[in-house]
């Protein structure tokens, strides 16, 4: 399998960065903000008022571990996500926020895919928040998926490496997570009317 | 495993959270993050310098133990031969304690017992390494703020001036006196650091003629592109100016069918995204989810943008 350049330039960042380059940090962290910072947020969902201190322990702890990251182990995402989940579950458990915790995979039905999305059909800020309301909304094992996924890029290999989970478990989360995301913008929608 | 074909809800998460993104708050958390780090370094440097557990540190105390055999049987070794080779008129001396400068001058070449204190690494108090990120997080209170918001535009210049993050290193100087190598030995030269190589790549690409007859969207593979990609979305319009003067073609899509133009507009860049129109990009080009350009600079909705895409007047 063909390696991806951008994951072999991500190692060598963070190789230069550890051998004293600055500039290799700021550099790597450029490339990853916006979607580790997202990342944290929607999985903290209504807690997402502590996402900049997390995203902030998180480059922390990226920056002091650097020397002892292994890229033959894991790839740079999949290692800087896997100390972004701890975080956010470490934070829910100081929290004791427990209640999104449980996967609800089961009691999910398939809603087939129903053409346009939503933010073609009214491009608005109220539903760019509805559609993020919803994710934050999604149970948390779906959400983490989901997010892994569709803001990080992620494989679904990756991301039950970093859930540890099966990659079948990952893909069932992503498919329940879409279809919750479709019922809960579609009961807004009937809501809206 | 295959992955799960892109959704369409994807997309739509996607472009909720670029109408979303603040690009001022997003500047902001970059100086303060990157104040921290260097701030977090500068208190605690052994922490990150340490390499991963290597032979001394794994071996450590299997050396220490060594070393310490050895001296325990050289001192009962050699002890009862000096008391037994001492001369009778000296017996009472020998009953004493013996000097203890003579035993250690004795032993020491092969008890190296004080270079085991020497090898020992200071080790950073746990104190210094909590204190860090507790001074630099404190996304909460004003000093921090104050900080980030003054350190903006070149954020670790200002918020951590004496960090070696404030300077960028200059690029490493060419060969210059040097006797024009032969054609083998030019790529075994000193790379330049990878920060800069990858940031702005300074040596001059192969002119791309044969890519640049190729159709839009199937550039991928060209060199040149994905440093196009990013320096517009990071708004470096040197750099994008530098690459397209290379003839990286204005136009190459990623894998989503993303422009160097729609990074620019998506990233809220307008000075990259005037350059990339005055070089011919595409603004009702669409990428795979069926938006251009032009759809996405609605979406962010900053005049200035739209200026620069001759949008708006």
């Amino acid at each position: 399998m063909a390696r991806d350049p951008a994951v072999d330039e991500d190692s060598e960042l963070l190789r230069a960065y550890v051998d004293g380059d600055q500039d290799a940090f700021a550099l790597l962290y450029d490339r990853h903000d916006q979607a580790c910072f997202k990342f944290i947020r929607r999985l903290l969902g209504s807690a997402g008022a502590d996402a900049e201190d997390l995203h902030q322990e998180t480059w922390l702890a990226v920056s002091r571990h650097a020397a002892s990251f292994n890229p033959r182990k894991a790839g740079f995402a999949a290692w800087l996500y896997t100390i972004a989940r701890r975080k956010v579950w470490d934070h829910f458990r100081k929290q004791k926020i427990t209640h999104l915790v449980s996967g609800q995979e089961d009691l999910m039905a398939e809603v087939p895919d129903s053409g346009p999305t939503p933010l073609e059909q009214a491009e608005s800020r109220e539903t760019a928040l509805a559609i993020v309301k919803a994710v934050e909304a999604l149970p948390l094992v779906q959400r983490e998926t989901f997010l892994l996924f569709v803001e990080c890029g992620l494989s679904l290999e990756k991301i039950a490496e970093i859930t540890e989970v099966s990659a079948e478990t990952s893909k069932s989360r992503l498919r329940y997570a879409r279809t919750s995301l479709r019922r809960l913008l579609s009961e807004r929608e009937a809501i809206d009317g | 495993m295959v992955d799960p074909t892109p959704d369409p809800i994807d997309q739509s998460y996607r472009d909720a959270e670029i109408l979303l993104t603040e690009q001022a708050e997003r500047s902001a958390r970059r100086a303060r993050i990157l104040a921290a780090v260097a701030q977090d370094k500068a208190v605690n440097p052994m922490e990150r310098q340490t390499p991963a557990p290597g032979f001394a540190s794994r071996y450590g105390w299997l050396v220490a133990a060594s070393v310490m055999l050895v001296s325990g049987y050289l001192v009962l070794k050699f002890l009862p031969l000096q008391q037994l080779g001492s001369p009778p008129a000296t017996q009472t001396a020998a009953v004493k304690p013996p000097q203890k400068n003579e035993r250690t001058a004795a032993l020491s070449p092969s008890a190296p017992v004080p270079d085991l204190s020497v090898s020992a690494p200071a080790a950073p108090t746990p104190s210094a390494s909590d204190q860090a990120p507790i001074v630099a997080r404190g996304r909460t209170t004003s000093s921090s703020k104050q900080a980030a918001s003054a350190a903006v535009p070149p954020p670790a210049t200002r918020v951590a001036p004496s960090s070696p993050m404030a300077a960028a290193p200059p690029p490493p100087p060419p060969p210059a006196a040097a006797p024009p190598p032969p054609p083998a030995t030019v790529a075994e030269a000193a790379p330049p650091p990878v920060a800069a190589r990858l940031a702005a790549p300074a040596a001059p690409a192969p002119v791309l003629r044969a890519d640049a007859a190729k159709p839009m969207g199937m550039l991928g593979a060209n060199p040149g592109f994905a440093e196009l990609h990013a320096a517009a979305g990071a708004g470096r319009a040197a750099e994008v100016q530098e690459l397209l003067d290379r003839h990286v073609p204005v136009d190459s899509a990623d894998a989503n069918g993303e422009t160097a133009l729609m990074k620019s507009v998506r990233a809220d860049q307008p000075a990259t995204a005037a350059l990339l129109v005055r070089y011919g990009a595409s603004l009702d080009k669409k990428n795979n989810a069926g938006f251009s350009a032009r759809d996405l600079a609605a979406q962010v909705n900053d005049p200035a943008l739209k200026r620069a895409l001759g949008l708006q007047p």
